[in-house]
């Protein structure tokens, strides 16, 4: 501390910096200003021999011999303290454990078949969608088809009593309500294979195929 | 990680994370305590340990468990003469080895054994920083993942500490009325 407080500005400054000297960490014209005033200053070049000095020094610390017993009291604890082998714990080591390469491996390989089979599960249920979708306007349709249908036959009914018509017209009109009923039932048929293609058997189409006999059946 | 796998570890790290506790404790039982607390720390947080960052876990480990020991023991006693006895071993035989002229043998040695002193007086986070730049060669990258510091304020650092090293080095040469260098 007095040694301090008795030096020159130019000493302090010099003395600050001659660590960072030593180990040549100071920008050239720094170095220049530090080298002329250690020319002149016997302080400062006393305390450069103690930078120096220190610098050796730390360079060359002694590493102490590691007593052995470290190594064989550690492995027997570990050993009386086993990694747990649970098939639970190993995959969940996967993803928590040591970066060995095969584990990095795995772990991609998981990331990617996981990315695989979500990818995989929303194609589905895209093309489940659609099919859906397909179905219900299907249906629409053909409920709208029966309908007329059945207005129709319901007409021809109510008049026909009354309307005289020849044999032939009659055969005609009846082959007719026969080639409807043939139409009816390949409908039906086609729904029940969509049905199995979508896997979605709705109640609904249920309900509306056992309202959906075509067969005119008031038509004698 | 597997138990063969951890005893490579342990003898890939246990010397310098022995050097470490044994210049912040100057005492080779202790040193050796800490080391095997911290690789029993290692072994139960295995999980969390990655290969990268492993060497800056364990330093972390031994360092902090070391600050506490020190701070334990400065409600205790003082470092007892044995504790330093065997610290002062160590720089003995160094000096031995490494000095071949005997006109330099008494001055380089009791220089080199002052600078050894005043490492041990330096507080123990400046030791430490000065440890793992200077015997463990770590890069200042390293070091500041350990310390948690930025590499800026971790180059001032070890810059202070050495002229820590310096005042402490001309405090001893008075006490001692060391010859000149």
């Amino acid at each position: 501390m007095n040694r301090k407080s008795k030096l020159h500005k130019t000493c302090l400054d010099c003395q600050n910096l001659l660590e960072e000297y030593v180990v040549g960490e100071l920008d050239s014209s720094t170095e220049s200003k530090i080298v002329s005033h250690l020319k002149t200053c016997d302080i400062c070049q006393h305390e450069l021999r103690l930078a120096q000095a220190i610098n050796t020094e730390l360079s060359d610390l002694p590493k102490p011999q590691t007593p052995s017993e470290i190594l064989t009291e550690v492995t027997a604890y570990v050993q009386s303290h086993p990694a747990k082998r649970g098939w639970l714990h190993r995959f969940l080591n996967i993803f928590t454990s040591w970066d060995h390469p095969r584990t990095v491996i795995l772990r991609f390989s998981m990331l990617a078949c996981l990315v695989g089979i979500i990818l995989f599960g929303v194609h589905l249920n895209h093309q489940k969608v659609i099919a859906e979708q397909a179905m219900n306007d299907f249906n629409y349709a053909v409920s709208k088809i029966q309908y007329a249908f059945n207005k129709t036959g319901m007409g021809v009914n109510d008049s026909f009593a009354s309307l005289k018509i020849d044999e032939a017209s009659r055969r005609a009109f009846q082959s007719t309500t026969m080639a409807t009923s043939n139409v009816a039932t390949a409908i039906d048929r086609s729904l029940g294979i969509l049905d199995k293609l979508t896997g979605n058997v709705s109640n609904s189409h249920n309900s509306q195929n056992s309202d959906s006999n075509l067969q005119p059946t008031s038509i004698q | 990680m597997t138990e063969d796998e951890f005893v490579l570890l342990v003898r890939k790290h246990q010397d310098q994370v022995y050097w470490h506790a044994f210049y912040l404790l100057k005492n080779s039982e202790d040193a050796k305590d800490m080391t095997q607390e911290t690789f029993i720390k290692a072994w139960q947080h295995r999980t969390k340990l990655r290969q990268k960052t492993v060497r800056a876990w364990l330093l972390k480990c031994v360092q902090n468990l070391c600050f506490n020991l020190l701070k334990r023991q400065k409600f205790q006693v003082e470092i007892s003469d044995e504790d330093d006895e065997t610290f002062e071993m160590l720089l003995h035989k160094n000096t031995h080895k490494s000095i071949p002229t005997p006109d330099e043998i008494s001055i380089k040695k009791e220089i080199k054994q002052l600078v050894h002193r005043a490492i041990g007086e330096l507080p123990p986070e400046m030791r430490s920083i000065v440890i793992m730049r200077e015997l463990d060669e770590m890069s200042y990258k390293e070091i500041a993942k350990v310390t948690k510091q930025s590499v800026n304020t971790l180059k001032s650092t070890i810059f202070r500490a050495r002229k820590k090293l310096r005042e402490i080095l001309n405090r001893l040469m008075e006490e001692t009325d060391e010859p000149e260098i």
